[in-house]
C-alpha cells in the first residue's frame, strides 16, 4: 500500500474512532494548517456558555423564577486535505446541557446530554501567494446530520439535516492574521417540533503575532474576535427561538511545530431576540490540534 | 450603540496591526557555507508551513544534525528556507522545489555558496565541487576571470524556472551574485 492511501486509511480510522471536525471561523488556527497536499489535523475543543438573564428584545427583564440556559460542548473535529484548495472536514459534539424551563409558573429542570448534530463540510479553497503575504478564499458547502439523540428532555440534537454554505477569505502575513467568513444555514424542521429558524452569521478575526521563534518554530497569535448572528424566528422543544447576536472577545494562541493550543472568551455585547429567551452569556473556548 | 464601538475599536486594532509589519523582503541573502537559501512565496506561518518542513526534512542530502533535528529552517520575516546540506551529496534542486510546492507555497529564488574548480565547457562554465563531484553551470559577467583560479568559493542564484525540471546529474544553472576567489 502507498503511503498516501495509507495515510487516508489511518485518517478514515481517525475518524471512526475518534469523530472529527468542520473548521468555522472561531477556528482560524486551523483554517491556516493543514494546507499541504495529504495533510491531515484534528482538534480537541471544549466549548462552554451559561446564563441566567433573560432577555425580551433588547432588554433585559427580571428573572424571579430562575431560568438558566448552559451549554458544555466538546468538539472531535478533523480535517483531511486532498490538495492544497480542497480539504474535508468533520466536526463531531459531545453535548452536555442543562436547562430551567417555567411549566404552569414551576420551574423545572432538564437536561440532555450525548452525540450532537455531526456537521461535514468541503472546504474549496484558493490561495494566493506573494512575496510577504498570503491570503485564501473559500467556499465551503456543509451539511448538518442528525445524529444528535433526542430522547433526553432537553434534545441535544434536533433531528433535521440543515445544509450550509460559507463564503471566508483571509489574509496573512508574518505578523499579521485577518480571516472573515459569511455563512448561512437553512434549518430544517425536525422532531419534537424543533424547527429552528435560517441563520446568517458573519465572523471576524485579527490577529497580531507577537512572538514567533524560528528554530523552535513556536509562537504566539493575539486574536480578537467578532461574531454576529441573525436568525429567523423560530421553535426548539421549549419554545421560540431567533433573534439577533453580537458577541465579541479575546483570543490566544500558542504553537510549537504542528501542535496549536487556543483559549477564547467571548462575551454578547448585544442581544435583540424574539419574545423572551435566556441570553447565550458569555462564552469560553479552549482546545488543542494536532496537523500532520 | 455597541456595535459602533465594535467596529471603531476592531477597525482601529487593524490599523496599528497592519501598520506594524514586517518589510524584510529587501534584506540581503546570506549563504553560509554548506547551505541553500531559497525564498519563498506566502511563507510567513511557520504553523502553516510545518508540512513544507516535513516534506523539506525527508530529503536524504540534508544535514540533519543543524537546526534541530532536520536541517530546515524557516524564517517567517523574511519568507525564506534555508537548507544544511551535506557536503559530501549531491544538492537536488527539483526535490527541493516539488517539497515546497506540495506544501502549498512557492519558491520564487534559491540561492547558493559554491566551492569548486571552474573549468571551460564549450561556450559554458562549469564548476565542479570536489566534495561531492556535483557540476554547476555557472554565469555572470566576470566568470571567465575563474577559470583555471583552483579552489573558489562564489555564491549565487538558481534560476526557479527551470528549478522543477531539473534532472539528477544534470548541471545546475546558478548565476553569481558575488564571485570570491580563495
Amino acid at each position: 500500500m502507498k503511503g498516501g492511501a495509507r495515510k487516508r486509511l489511518l485518517f478514515i480510522a481517525g475518524f471512526t474512532l475518534l469523530g472529527s471536525t468542520q473548521v468555522w471561523a472561531h477556528q482560524p488556527v486551523m483554517d491556516m494548517a493543514p494546507r499541504w497536499k495529504d495533510g491531515y489535523g484534528f482538534q480537541i475543543r471544549q466549548e462552554s456558555h451559561r446564563s441566567d438573564k433573560l432577555v425580551r428584545g433588547e432588554s433585559e427583564v427580571d428573572n424571579p423564577l430562575g431560568r438558566v440556559n448552559e451549554v458544555n460542548t466538546t468538539w472531535l473535529e478533523g480535517i483531511y486535505t486532498f490538495k492544497r484548495e480542497v480539504r474535508l472536514s468533520v466536526k463531531l459534539p459531545y453535548v452536555d446541557q442543562q436547562r430551567t424551563v417555567i411549566h404552569d409558573g414551576v420551574p423545572i429542570r432538564q437536561s440532555g446530554s450525548g452525540l450532537g448534530d455531526t456537521i461535514v463540510g468541503l472546504l474549496l479553497k484558493r490561495y494566493t501567494n506573494e512575496d510577504s503575504a498570503t491570503s485564501n478564499i473559500a467556499i465551503t458547502p456543509s451539511i448538518r446530520l442528525p445524529t444528535g439523540s433526542r430522547s433526553d428532555d432537553y434534545s441535544v440534537g434536533d433531528g433535521s439535516i440543515d445544509l450550509g454554505i460559507s463564503f471566508s477569505a483571509s489574509f496573512e502575513k508574518a505578523n499579521l492574521y485577518q480571516y472573515y467568513d459569511l455563512f448561512y444555514w437553512k434549518n430544517q424542521a425536525g422532531d419534537k417540533g424543533i424547527d429552528e429558524g435560517d441563520e446568517i452569521g458573519f465572523d471576524a478575526n485579527i490577529g497580531w503575532h507577537p512572538y514567533h521563534d524560528n528554530l523552535k518554530n513556536q509562537g504566539v497569535f493575539l486574536m480578537w474576535d467578532v461574531s454576529a448572528r441573525i436568525q429567523k424566528r423560530g421553535r426548539n422543544d421549549e419554545g421560540v427561538t431567533g433573534g439577533k447576536r453580537l458577541s465579541t472577545g479575546p483570543v490566544f494562541v500558542y504553537y510549537r511545530q504542528g501542535t496549536m493550543f487556543r483559549a477564547e472568551y467571548k462575551y454578547p455585547v448585544y442581544e435583540d431576540l424574539y419574545d423572551t429567551q435566556v441570553s447565550r452569556g458569555p462564552e469560553f473556548n479552549v482546545g488543542i490540534g494536532f496537523a500532520f | 450603540m455597541p456595535m459602533k464601538k465594535i467596529l471603531y475599536l476592531y477597525s482601529t486594532l487593524s490599523l496599528i496591526i497592519a501598520g506594524n509589519a514586517y518589510g524584510a523582503d529587501a534584506l540581503t541573502v546570506t549563504v553560509a557555507r554548506n547551505q541553500a537559501v531559497v525564498q519563498v512565496k506566502g511563507i510567513v506561518c511557520s504553523f502553516c508551513a510545518h508540512g513544507t518542513e516535513k516534506a523539506l526534512s525527508k530529503l536524504s542530502f540534508l544535514d540533519k544534525s543543524q537546526f534541530g533535528d532536520d536541517g530546515v529552517l524557516i524564517d517567517i520575516h523574511t519568507h525564506r528556507i534555508i537548507l544544511a546540506l551535506q557536503s559530501d551529496r549531491k544538492l537536488d534542486v527539483a526535490q527541493i522545489y516539488r517539497a515546497i510546492k506540495k506544501g502549498g507555497y512557492d519558491p520564487s529564488a534559491m540561492h547558493v555558496n559554491l566551492r569548486g574548480q571552474v573549468r571551460r565547457s564549450g561556450d559554458r562554465f562549469l564548476l565542479t565541487c570536489p566534495d561531492n563531484g556535483q557540476v554547476f553551470e555557472i554565469s555572470g559577467n566576470d566568470v571567465e576571470t575563474l577559470v583555471d583560479k583552483g579552489l573558489i568559493q562564489v555564491t549565487g542564484q538558481v534560476d526557479t524556472e527551470r528549478m522543477s525540471a531539473l534532472e539528477s546529474g544534470q548541471p545546475i544553472p546558478v548565476a553569481l551574485t558575488s564571485p570570491e576567489i580563495n
